[in-house]
């Protein structure tokens, strides 16, 4: 036999200020460890780039410049690999040629790239 | 100099060039990088090619660890060893110290390579144009000679005496998605050095596709 809830003993017993409290010291714990977990674990560069881009996510939607966007994707693929955060205005002008042949030393032989590829994308 | 020409660059031509005098087709696209360096081409790097380039790279750092290997192994033997951490983490430091150097010196260059949007979505109806043009291809039937892995030799199967095996070869999913990826980021080109791109009708992709060969 079911019975129906008293709702009125469910308002009397709820007290939400209390409740509100509590979920707030719950959620800035949370963060307290999340940040000093990061902080413990990456570099603080890292860590700054996380905070930046989680907050200008958030906050700076409408405000992200072409600019701005584009540099948070390049700090985002760095950090991904595990390389230092840079300035938005740095600039290597010669990378392309740093580029050429910068990972010639991962194979000892002549190979054919597109092959490979192509081999990969046949499955 | 006018505004630079926007170019979707395949992972074939970006793994390439930085494999430089490795790659068989190194000479073939250096002129392109060169006429990017002049500022006649600004290169778009989406992370679905980076994404590629990383997978690329842990299978020839594989192939090379392999190929280091003297002495002979039996089957059993080289799934030992394989399975073994010292093999896994040499092939994944090599190919994250490759990644890790590409990755370095784009992003520090938005002259010359431009790194997509992470915000930027890509429409299931871009998929659907793909299967379309897809289905409406077939590819072409090459024969391969069996060889080893990894000294090359050419080899012949004891038991059936076949020396060769049929294989299909078409433009495929991958490439589709790159194609129209490019025509999504509204790319003027996308230069590639697989000859199979050439076979993607030109009124199905808005960018101009360029085979370097």
């Amino acid at each position: 036999m079911y019975r129906l809830i008293d709702l009125s003993k469910v308002l009397e017993n709820l007290n939400i200020g209390k409740i509100a409290n509590t979920l707030l010291i719950k959620g800035l714990n949370s963060l307290r460890s999340m940040f000093s977990s990061v902080i413990g674990e990456a570099s603080i560069d890292i860590t700054a780039s996380i905070v930046l881009e989680t907050s200008s996510k958030c906050f700076l939607t409408k405000e992200m410049t072409p600019e701005m966007s584009n540099y948070f994707s390049r700090i985002a693929l760095r950090t991904l690999v595990g390389l230092p955060v840079i300035d938005i205005n740095y600039r290597d002008k010669d990378a392309v040629h740093k580029l050429k042949g910068s990972i010639s030393w991962i194979s000892k032989r002549k190979i054919d790239v597109t092959e490979i590829i192509r081999d990969i994308r046949d499955g | 100099m006018s505004n630079p020409l926007s170019a979707y660059v395949d992972t074939n031509i970006l793994v390439s060039y930085a494999l430089g005098e490795n790659d068989k087709r190194f000479h073939v696209i250096e002129p392109f990088f060169e006429d990017v360096f002049k500022g006649k081409f600004v290169l778009h790097i989406t992370h679905f090619v980076l994404s590629e380039a990383l997978h690329t790279l842990r299978n020839i750092a594989t192939e090379q660890v392999y190929r280091e290997l003297s002495g002979t192994y039996s089957q059993s033997e080289l799934i030992k060893l394989v399975n073994s951490s010292s093999f896994k983490n040499e092939v994944r430091d090599r190919s994250l110290k490759a990644f890790k150097t590409i990755i370095d010196i784009i992003t520090k260059d938005t002259d010359h390579f431009k790194i997509e949007d992470s915000e930027k979505l890509y429409s299931e109806k871009m998929f659907e144009d793909g299967l379309e043009i897809l289905s409406e291809l077939f590819g072409e039937f090459r024969i391969f000679r069996f060889r080893c892995a990894k000294c090359d030799s050419y080899l012949n199967c004891n038991k059936c005496g076949f020396n060769s095996e049929v294989s299909y070869k078409a433009i495929n999913a991958p490439d589709i998605t790159h194609a129209l990826m490019s025509s999504a980021l509204k790319c003027e080109y996308l230069y590639t050095t697989d000859k199979y791109f050439s076979y993607i009708p030109k009124e199905k992709v808005k960018s101009k596709i360029i085979v370097l060969s």
